[in-house]
């Protein structure tokens, strides 16, 4: 594939949270492939340990930390540690999150409920907030943090997770804002509906005693099956385009697997009339 | 008062949290006054102590409590203490919300960002969480969630407010289809910022009444949706009535 003449991927430092699996793991492969130094952190060993010895069977280079993103010490401990020891971090995929409890609000578990927040959102502002100040000492640096539609729209019975994905929009473009003076990009992407990790799991809900859940299960399989399906190469293309620094006038955004950015461009620079386009907000 | 023949919440129960200071007393001050049988929770024992003496001297009532909006259990007893004393629930407004550090995402303390977010995201959680299984059952109530504007458009250096009502007002729109099955409503509702003196009276005064029309049961039909103290509700009620409609009209979306 033609790589962009100006991308920053090659042989710079990209951290993945969550990339132990599912789609944290289909963007760390890639990214690895495109030349950029690989750092997943996740909460699990044994899958960092599968992910990362399948980037090196690639060629690719990793480093794997095991960590919680709720767990703002060790966060902030493994990001000192990478910039000491791998290299200056030039962008942070904030991926790791869970789909939350489904069924009506009131009777889901409340700990499970805003375990769901505390995780979606609480993550990826701690690892933002661990990783930007060196980014702006250098005066680069790009964050994709990883939505879904639910967010943009709404997803009734999976609310923590909808509620989750909107607030982390409404975080990137605000923190777009905040750091763009200092060089700064910050994209909020969903990556559409791929047949591997929160999709899958939700999708095998087919059995599930629990009307809400099976409803969902159902729904999944059916997106699954239909041309809204989108497709993991096409998803970590976009990523890797967003990471390329080619898009910085999309910055703070919005953005989805298929949308196409040369065209976003031309219209976000179109300032009168877009100024919130793509950004959440409501029709007047 | 006139309103007080015919105010439409005249001998419902409506319970209004963060009723002690800034809008929301106001709010609970013109519910009381209105004949309606407003219950306040408030953040302290100076806060229930004041709104309580201004409401009594303006010649109204309200029973009055002091929790902790981010413990869910004792949001929870106290939800079963007022439905035990005061009667069914018929309304809440979810007020009590703080505004939070001012400064770049980066550079707030980390746990004053993280609090604005358990206190105007949790609590209201919490809150609904408490009351909605109730409402269910007898199929009749309404919520209202107050947020702000900062949570519909870009807001930087007030990250934590702005991503906590964002939050709120998703949360809302989720929740209103959830339990639209059961007949009730709810609305995410932005009061306004009052103008400086003179008008802030009579400001806050309309914007309270438009909050009274979103629980009178006239605008059922908007349930889900971010409204304003600005909007014509008739108006919005045509549009959203309209089959041409977006069915994401006044809800927090990305434009295609």
């Amino acid at each position: 594939m033609a790589m962009h003449m100006d991308s920053t991927l090659p042989g710079s430092v990209a951290l993945i949270t969550g990339g132990g699996r599912g789609v944290g793991r289909l963007f760390a492969l890639r990214i690895a492939s495109e030349g950029a130094t690989v750092v997943l952190v996740a909460r699990s060993r044994r899958e960092l340990i599968s992910v990362a010895r399948e980037i090196r069977a690639n060629g690719g280079k990793v480093f794997t930390f095991v960590a919680d993103v709720t767990n703002r010490r060790v966060v902030r401990a493994v990001v000192r540690k990478v910039e000491r020891t791998v290299g200056p971090i030039d962008a942070l995929i904030n991926n790791a999150g869970i789909v939350g409890p489904i069924g009506n609000t009131w009777e889901c578990g409340w700990r499970n409920w805003w375990a769901t927040i505390e995780i979606n959102l609480g993550g990826t502002a701690v690892v933002s907030e661990a990783v930007i100040p060196k980014m702006v000492e250098r005066g680069r640096g790009r964050i994709v943090n990883m939505v879904s539609n639910a967010g943009a729209y709404r997803w009734p019975t999976v609310s923590a997770y909808s509620v989750s994905k909107a607030a982390v929009i409404r975080f990137s473009e605000n923190l777009a804002i905040e750091c763009g003076r200092f060089g700064l990009q910050v994209f909020a992407y969903h990556p559409g509906l791929l047949p591997i990790g929160m999709t899958t799991a939700a999708a095998a809900l087919e059995e599930s005693s629990l009307t809400a859940e099976a409803r969902i299960g159902a729904w999944c399989r059916d997106q699954m099956a239909s041309e809204n399906a989108a497709s993991p190469e096409r998803a970590s293309a976009q990523l890797v385009k967003l990471l390329s620094g080619s898009y910085g006038d999309l910055t703070g955004r919005y953005i989805t697997e298929s949308d196409d950015l040369d065209a976003l461009v031309i219209r976000a620079r179109n300032v009168d009339a877009y100024n919130d386009y793509l950004m959440l907000r409501p029709q007047r | 008062m006139a309103e007080q023949m015919d105010h439409p919440l005249r001998d419902s129960v409506v319970l209004i949290t963060g009723g002690g200071r800034g809008s929301g007393r106001v709010h609970a001050e013109q519910l009381a006054f209105s004949g309606v049988r407003t219950v306040l929770v408030v953040g302290s024992a100076d806060e229930l102590e004041e709104v309580v003496g201004l409401i009594g001297a303006g010649g109204g009532s309200a029973p009055c409590f002091v929790v902790d909006v981010t413990d869910a259990a004792a949001i929870r007893d106290l939800i079963s203490r007022v439905e035990r004393e005061k009667g069914p629930i018929d309304a809440l407004i979810n007020h009590a919300g703080a505004r939070g550090p001012i400064a770049n995402a980066w550079e707030c303390d980390w746990n004053e960002w993280w609090r604005v977010i358990e206190r105007n995201l949790g609590a209201a959680t919490a809150f609904c969480r408490a009351v909605i299984p109730e409402m269910v059952k007898r199929r009749r109530g309404r919520v209202v969630n107050i947020v702000s504007d900062a949570g519909v458009y870009s807001s930087p250096t007030v990250s934590a407010y702005s991503v906590s009502n964002a939050a709120l007002i998703k949360f809302s729109e989720n929740l209103a289809l959830e339990c639209q099955g059961f007949r009730l409503s709810v609305f995410a509702y932005h009061p306004g910022r009052p103008p400086l003196e003179p008008g802030c009276e009579a400001f806050q005064q309309a914007s309270a009444g438009q909050l009274a029309s979103l629980l009178s049961g006239a605008y059922d039909s908007l349930t889900g949706r971010y409204i304003t103290a600005y909007d014509d509700l008739d108006l919005l009620v045509a549009r959203v009535g309209r089959p041409v409609a977006a069915k994401d009209y006044r809800r927090l979306r990305a434009s295609a």
